[in-house]
Protein backbone atom coordinates (compact mmCIF):
# COMPACT_ATOMS: atom_id res chain seq x y z
CA UNK A 1 0.00 0.00 0.00
CA UNK A 2 1.40 3.70 -0.85
CA UNK A 3 1.03 6.36 1.31
CA UNK A 4 1.00 9.54 2.35
CA UNK A 5 4.50 9.69 3.71
CA UNK A 6 6.06 7.72 0.45
CA UNK A 7 7.91 10.02 -1.44
CA UNK A 8 7.86 9.25 -5.37
CA UNK A 9 11.18 8.56 -5.33
CA UNK A 10 11.38 6.13 -2.47
CA UNK A 11 11.85 2.77 -4.93
CA UNK A 12 14.26 4.95 -7.11
CA UNK A 13 16.51 4.96 -3.60
CA UNK A 14 15.60 1.42 -2.98
CA UNK A 15 16.81 0.30 -6.27
CA UNK A 16 19.96 2.14 -6.53
CA UNK A 17 20.96 0.99 -2.94
CA UNK A 18 20.37 -2.67 -4.15
CA UNK A 19 22.62 -1.79 -7.08
CA UNK A 20 25.32 -1.45 -4.20
CA UNK A 21 25.19 2.54 -4.19
CA UNK A 22 25.89 3.63 -0.66
CA UNK A 23 24.97 7.37 -1.22
CA UNK A 24 21.72 6.14 -1.72
CA UNK A 25 21.54 4.79 1.36
CA UNK A 26 22.89 8.08 3.09
CA UNK A 27 20.03 9.41 0.86
CA UNK A 28 17.51 7.48 2.77
CA UNK A 29 18.70 7.67 6.05
CA UNK A 30 18.85 11.19 6.35
CA UNK A 31 14.66 11.12 4.87
CA UNK A 32 13.38 9.39 7.70
CA UNK A 33 16.24 9.92 10.69
CA UNK A 34 14.36 12.30 12.27
CA UNK A 35 11.04 9.64 12.26
CA UNK A 36 12.75 7.36 13.62
CA UNK A 37 14.68 9.22 15.88
CA UNK A 38 11.36 10.51 17.61
CA UNK A 39 10.13 7.18 17.95
CA UNK A 40 12.93 6.32 19.77
CA UNK A 41 13.45 8.85 21.77
CA UNK A 42 9.13 9.41 22.76
CA UNK A 43 8.99 5.46 23.11
CA UNK A 44 11.92 5.40 25.45
CA UNK A 45 12.69 8.60 27.36
CA UNK A 46 16.82 8.48 26.65
CA UNK A 47 18.73 10.74 24.64
CA UNK A 48 21.67 8.48 24.78
CA UNK A 49 19.44 5.64 23.44
CA UNK A 50 18.28 7.39 20.27
CA UNK A 51 21.79 7.09 17.97
CA UNK A 52 22.37 3.41 19.04
CA UNK A 53 19.15 2.06 18.56
CA UNK A 54 18.61 4.45 15.31
CA UNK A 55 22.33 2.95 13.85
CA UNK A 56 20.23 -0.77 14.48
CA UNK A 57 17.31 0.32 12.64
CA UNK A 58 19.01 1.79 9.75
CA UNK A 59 21.50 -1.81 10.02
CA UNK A 60 18.35 -3.98 10.07
CA UNK A 61 16.91 -2.01 7.44
CA UNK A 62 20.12 -2.04 4.84
CA UNK A 63 20.33 -5.88 5.42
CA UNK A 64 16.68 -6.19 4.59
CA UNK A 65 16.19 -4.62 2.25
CA UNK A 66 16.82 -6.90 -0.53
CA UNK A 67 13.89 -8.63 0.74
CA UNK A 68 11.46 -5.69 0.48
CA UNK A 69 8.42 -6.36 -1.59
CA UNK A 70 7.61 -4.01 -4.02
CA UNK A 71 4.20 -2.95 -3.26
CA UNK A 72 5.28 -2.10 0.45
CA UNK A 73 5.19 1.46 1.69
CA UNK A 74 8.78 2.22 2.55
CA UNK A 75 8.02 4.31 5.10
CA UNK A 76 5.80 2.04 6.49
CA UNK A 77 8.20 -0.42 6.18
CA UNK A 78 10.65 1.18 8.20
CA UNK A 79 8.41 2.45 10.92
CA UNK A 80 7.63 -1.04 11.22
CA UNK A 81 11.10 -2.45 11.55
CA UNK A 82 11.97 0.52 14.50
CA UNK A 83 8.66 0.04 16.42
CA UNK A 84 10.18 -3.57 16.44
CA UNK A 85 13.25 -2.08 17.88
CA UNK A 86 11.64 -0.28 20.09
CA UNK A 87 9.20 -2.85 21.14
CA UNK A 88 11.72 -5.08 21.93
CA UNK A 89 14.04 -2.73 23.64
CA UNK A 90 11.39 -1.71 26.27
CA UNK A 91 10.80 -5.49 26.65
CA UNK A 92 14.45 -6.29 27.14
CA UNK A 93 14.72 -3.54 30.09
CA UNK A 94 11.02 -4.64 31.41
CA UNK A 95 10.53 -1.34 31.48
CA UNK A 96 7.32 -0.91 32.56
CA UNK A 97 8.01 -2.31 35.64
CA UNK A 98 11.08 -0.20 36.44
CA UNK A 99 8.28 2.80 35.86
CA UNK A 100 7.60 3.75 39.16
CA UNK A 101 5.79 6.75 40.18
CA UNK A 102 9.76 7.69 41.96
CA UNK A 103 10.48 7.71 38.62
CA UNK A 104 8.14 9.44 37.21
CA UNK A 105 8.48 12.37 39.64
CA UNK A 106 12.11 12.25 38.83
CA UNK A 107 11.27 12.61 34.90
CA UNK A 108 9.51 15.63 36.29
CA UNK A 109 11.54 18.91 34.72
CA UNK A 110 13.73 17.06 32.14
CA UNK A 111 13.50 18.33 28.83
CA UNK A 112 15.88 17.20 26.22
CA UNK A 113 16.00 20.30 24.23
CA UNK A 114 14.87 22.97 26.84
CA UNK A 115 12.60 25.47 25.93
CA UNK A 116 13.03 29.01 24.46
CA UNK A 117 10.62 30.71 26.48
CA UNK A 118 12.76 33.12 28.91
CA UNK A 119 10.23 33.32 31.29
CA UNK A 120 11.78 30.77 34.03
CA UNK A 121 8.10 30.52 35.39
CA UNK A 122 6.48 29.39 32.37
CA UNK A 123 9.50 27.49 31.21
CA UNK A 124 9.66 24.57 34.44
CA UNK A 125 6.25 24.45 34.03
CA UNK A 126 5.92 23.20 30.16
CA UNK A 127 9.06 21.67 31.12
CA UNK A 128 7.59 19.69 34.16
CA UNK A 129 4.32 19.13 31.71
CA UNK A 130 6.67 17.49 29.18
CA UNK A 131 8.48 15.26 31.41
CA UNK A 132 5.39 13.96 33.41
CA UNK A 133 3.95 13.65 29.29
CA UNK A 134 6.93 11.69 28.46
CA UNK A 135 6.97 9.54 31.57
CA UNK A 136 3.22 8.82 31.21
CA UNK A 137 3.87 7.60 27.36
CA UNK A 138 6.34 5.34 28.60
CA UNK A 139 3.91 3.34 30.99
CA UNK A 140 1.58 2.71 28.45
CA UNK A 141 1.96 -0.86 26.69
CA UNK A 142 4.66 -1.03 23.61
CA UNK A 143 1.84 -1.06 21.08
CA UNK A 144 -0.32 1.24 22.13
CA UNK A 145 2.69 3.73 22.90
CA UNK A 146 3.47 2.97 19.41
CA UNK A 147 -0.03 3.81 17.70
CA UNK A 148 -0.28 6.91 19.92
CA UNK A 149 3.09 7.97 18.26
CA UNK A 150 2.17 7.37 14.80
CA UNK A 151 -1.00 9.09 15.29
CA UNK A 152 -0.17 12.28 17.30
CA UNK A 153 3.73 12.56 15.96
CA UNK A 154 3.48 11.42 12.31
CA UNK A 155 -0.07 12.46 11.84
CA UNK A 156 -0.99 8.40 10.02
CA UNK A 157 -3.92 7.29 9.24
CA UNK A 158 -5.72 4.44 10.60
CA UNK A 159 -4.67 1.91 7.42
CA UNK A 160 -0.84 3.56 7.67
CA UNK A 161 -0.73 2.61 11.35
CA UNK A 162 -2.28 -0.75 10.91
CA UNK A 163 0.11 -1.33 7.87
CA UNK A 164 3.43 -0.58 10.36
CA UNK A 165 1.58 -2.49 13.36
CA UNK A 166 0.66 -5.38 10.92
CA UNK A 167 -2.87 -5.35 12.42
CA UNK A 168 -6.43 -4.42 11.64
CA UNK A 169 -7.59 -0.89 11.25
CA UNK A 170 -10.28 -2.27 14.60
CA UNK A 171 -7.37 -2.92 15.89
CA UNK A 172 -5.53 0.37 15.67
CA UNK A 173 -9.26 2.22 16.66
CA UNK A 174 -8.87 0.49 19.70
CA UNK A 175 -5.84 0.70 20.90
CA UNK A 176 -5.79 4.30 20.15
CA UNK A 177 -8.69 4.59 22.50
CA UNK A 178 -6.97 2.47 25.04
CA UNK A 179 -4.04 4.67 25.08
CA UNK A 180 -5.57 7.47 25.49
CA UNK A 181 -8.05 6.77 28.34
CA UNK A 182 -4.73 4.89 29.81
CA UNK A 183 -2.81 8.67 29.42
CA UNK A 184 -5.75 10.16 31.21
CA UNK A 185 -5.80 7.94 34.05
CA UNK A 186 -2.06 8.10 34.79
CA UNK A 187 -1.83 12.08 34.34
CA UNK A 188 -5.39 12.62 36.24
CA UNK A 189 -5.30 15.63 38.16
CA UNK A 190 -2.35 17.37 36.08
CA UNK A 191 -4.84 17.30 32.66
CA UNK A 192 -8.18 18.19 34.27
CA UNK A 193 -6.54 21.13 35.59
CA UNK A 194 -5.58 22.15 32.21
CA UNK A 195 -8.67 21.79 30.65
CA UNK B 1 -29.04 8.26 26.23
CA UNK B 2 -27.05 6.24 23.50
CA UNK B 3 -23.45 7.11 23.98
CA UNK B 4 -21.30 5.87 21.01
CA UNK B 5 -18.55 3.86 21.29
CA UNK B 6 -15.66 4.82 22.73
CA UNK B 7 -13.40 3.92 20.34
CA UNK B 8 -15.49 5.84 17.73
CA UNK B 9 -15.36 9.09 19.87
CA UNK B 10 -11.80 8.13 19.75
CA UNK B 11 -11.75 8.23 16.14
CA UNK B 12 -13.65 11.56 16.27
CA UNK B 13 -10.91 13.13 18.04
CA UNK B 14 -8.78 12.00 15.43
CA UNK B 15 -11.39 13.35 12.63
CA UNK B 16 -11.19 9.80 10.98
CA UNK B 17 -14.81 9.09 10.61
CA UNK B 18 -17.06 9.52 7.76
CA UNK B 19 -18.79 12.44 7.38
CA UNK B 20 -22.41 10.55 8.31
CA UNK B 21 -21.05 9.52 11.10
CA UNK B 22 -19.02 12.59 12.39
CA UNK B 23 -22.22 14.44 12.37
CA UNK B 24 -24.00 12.24 14.40
CA UNK B 25 -21.26 12.08 16.94
CA UNK B 26 -20.93 15.92 17.03
CA UNK B 27 -24.73 16.07 17.85
CA UNK B 28 -24.53 13.83 20.89
CA UNK B 29 -20.71 15.30 22.06
CA UNK B 30 -22.87 18.81 21.99
CA UNK B 31 -25.60 17.30 24.22
CA UNK B 32 -24.22 14.90 25.84
CA UNK B 33 -21.52 16.05 29.25
CA UNK B 34 -19.61 13.11 29.74
CA UNK B 35 -19.02 12.28 26.12
CA UNK B 36 -18.21 16.02 25.84
CA UNK B 37 -15.68 15.91 28.77
CA UNK B 38 -13.96 12.77 27.32
CA UNK B 39 -13.53 14.56 24.14
CA UNK B 40 -12.22 17.37 25.59
CA UNK B 41 -10.01 15.47 27.93
CA UNK B 42 -8.26 13.90 24.75
CA UNK B 43 -7.91 16.95 22.60
CA UNK B 44 -5.94 18.50 25.50
CA UNK B 45 -3.95 15.59 25.57
CA UNK B 46 -3.30 15.90 22.06
CA UNK B 47 -1.99 19.40 22.13
CA UNK B 48 -0.15 18.58 25.34
CA UNK B 49 1.74 15.24 23.30
CA UNK B 50 2.34 17.30 20.11
CA UNK B 51 3.98 20.32 22.22
CA UNK B 52 6.72 17.72 23.64
CA UNK B 53 10.27 18.27 22.19
CA UNK B 54 11.88 15.82 20.79
CA UNK B 55 15.42 15.20 20.16
CA UNK B 56 17.12 15.61 16.75
CA UNK B 57 19.55 13.07 14.98
CA UNK B 58 23.01 13.47 15.71
CA UNK B 59 24.52 15.46 12.70
CA UNK B 60 26.71 13.80 10.39
CA UNK B 61 24.46 10.13 11.87
CA UNK B 62 23.34 9.87 7.71
CA UNK B 63 27.13 10.25 6.59
CA UNK B 64 28.32 7.75 9.48
CA UNK B 65 25.30 4.92 8.27
CA UNK B 66 27.00 5.31 4.86
CA UNK B 67 30.35 4.73 6.07
CA UNK B 68 29.11 1.79 8.05
CA UNK B 69 27.90 -0.21 5.33
CA UNK B 70 30.10 0.54 2.88
CA UNK B 71 33.16 -0.55 5.49
CA UNK B 72 30.77 -3.70 6.15
CA UNK B 73 30.53 -4.27 2.56
CA UNK B 74 34.49 -3.54 2.24
CA UNK B 75 35.10 -6.37 4.46
CA UNK B 76 33.15 -9.16 2.94
CA UNK B 77 34.76 -8.42 -0.25
CA UNK B 78 37.82 -8.88 1.58
CA UNK B 79 36.91 -12.12 2.93
CA UNK B 80 35.35 -13.66 -0.35
CA UNK B 81 38.05 -11.57 -3.16
CA UNK B 82 40.89 -13.51 -4.49
CA UNK B 83 42.86 -12.10 -1.40
CA UNK B 84 40.71 -14.36 0.91
CA UNK B 85 41.87 -17.50 -1.08
CA UNK B 86 45.27 -15.90 -1.30
CA UNK B 87 44.74 -15.48 2.59
CA UNK B 88 43.90 -19.30 2.93
CA UNK B 89 46.54 -20.53 1.26
CA UNK B 90 49.34 -19.01 3.34
CA UNK B 91 47.28 -19.97 6.66
CA UNK B 92 46.94 -23.52 5.38
CA UNK B 93 50.54 -23.55 4.06
CA UNK B 94 51.45 -22.27 8.04
CA UNK B 95 49.73 -24.89 9.13
CA UNK B 96 51.36 -27.46 7.51
CA UNK B 97 54.85 -26.63 7.89
CA UNK B 98 54.00 -26.17 11.76
CA UNK B 99 52.53 -29.67 11.57
CA UNK B 100 55.45 -31.20 10.13
CA UNK B 101 58.03 -28.96 12.57
CA UNK B 102 55.57 -30.88 15.11
CA UNK B 103 56.26 -33.89 13.99
CA UNK B 104 59.94 -34.06 13.31
CA UNK B 105 60.20 -32.63 16.74
CA UNK B 106 58.27 -35.25 18.68
CA UNK B 107 60.02 -37.80 16.18
CA UNK B 108 63.11 -36.44 17.18
CA UNK B 109 62.54 -36.92 20.67
CA UNK B 110 61.39 -40.70 20.44
CA UNK B 111 64.28 -42.03 18.76
CA UNK B 112 67.28 -39.47 20.50
CA UNK B 113 69.55 -40.91 23.76
CA UNK B 114 69.16 -39.82 26.72
CA UNK B 115 70.94 -36.30 27.68
CA UNK B 116 73.64 -37.82 29.65
CA UNK B 117 73.96 -40.81 26.88
CA UNK B 118 74.47 -37.94 24.18
CA UNK B 119 77.26 -36.35 26.41
CA UNK B 120 79.36 -39.92 26.57
CA UNK B 121 78.78 -40.59 22.90
CA UNK B 122 79.89 -37.40 22.11
CA UNK B 123 83.29 -37.82 24.08
CA UNK B 124 83.69 -40.77 20.79
CA UNK B 125 83.66 -43.66 23.52
CA UNK B 126 80.58 -45.54 22.99
CA UNK B 127 81.38 -47.93 26.09
CA UNK B 128 81.41 -45.11 28.17
CA UNK B 129 77.77 -44.40 29.02
CA UNK B 130 76.34 -42.82 32.65
CA UNK B 131 74.34 -44.94 34.22
CA UNK B 132 71.88 -42.84 35.63
CA UNK B 133 69.58 -41.22 33.08
CA UNK B 134 68.63 -38.15 35.72
CA UNK B 135 71.13 -35.09 34.42
CA UNK B 136 72.47 -33.98 37.36
CA UNK B 137 75.15 -32.17 38.76
CA UNK B 138 77.43 -34.64 39.11
CA UNK B 139 76.94 -36.76 36.19
CA UNK B 140 76.94 -33.51 33.62
CA UNK B 141 80.91 -32.71 35.36
CA UNK B 142 81.25 -36.87 35.34
CA UNK B 143 80.08 -36.24 30.93
CA UNK B 144 82.35 -33.74 30.39
CA UNK B 145 85.36 -34.88 31.92
CA UNK B 146 85.06 -37.99 29.91
CA UNK B 147 84.38 -35.89 26.59
CA UNK B 148 87.60 -33.85 27.18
Amino acid sequence: MATKVDTPDDWILVEQIRAGHHGAFRDLVRRYERQVAHLIYLSLGRPEDVEDLSQEVFLRVYHALPRLEPQRSLFSWIYRIASNVVIDEARRRKFRSMLSLDFLAAETGKDARGSTDDDPAVRTERSELHGTLQAAIRRLAPDQRVALLLREYEDLSYEEIAEVLQTSVPAVKSRLFRARQDLRSILGPMMESRT
Amino acid sequence: MNHPRPEDLSAYVDRTLPVSQVRSIADHVAACGPCREMVQGWESLRAAIRSVPVVEPEPWFAERMEAMVAGEEADVERWAGPERVAGRAVFGLAVIVLGLLLAMSFRQEATAPPVDRMFALGSGDSTTLLASSELTRENLLQATIVGE
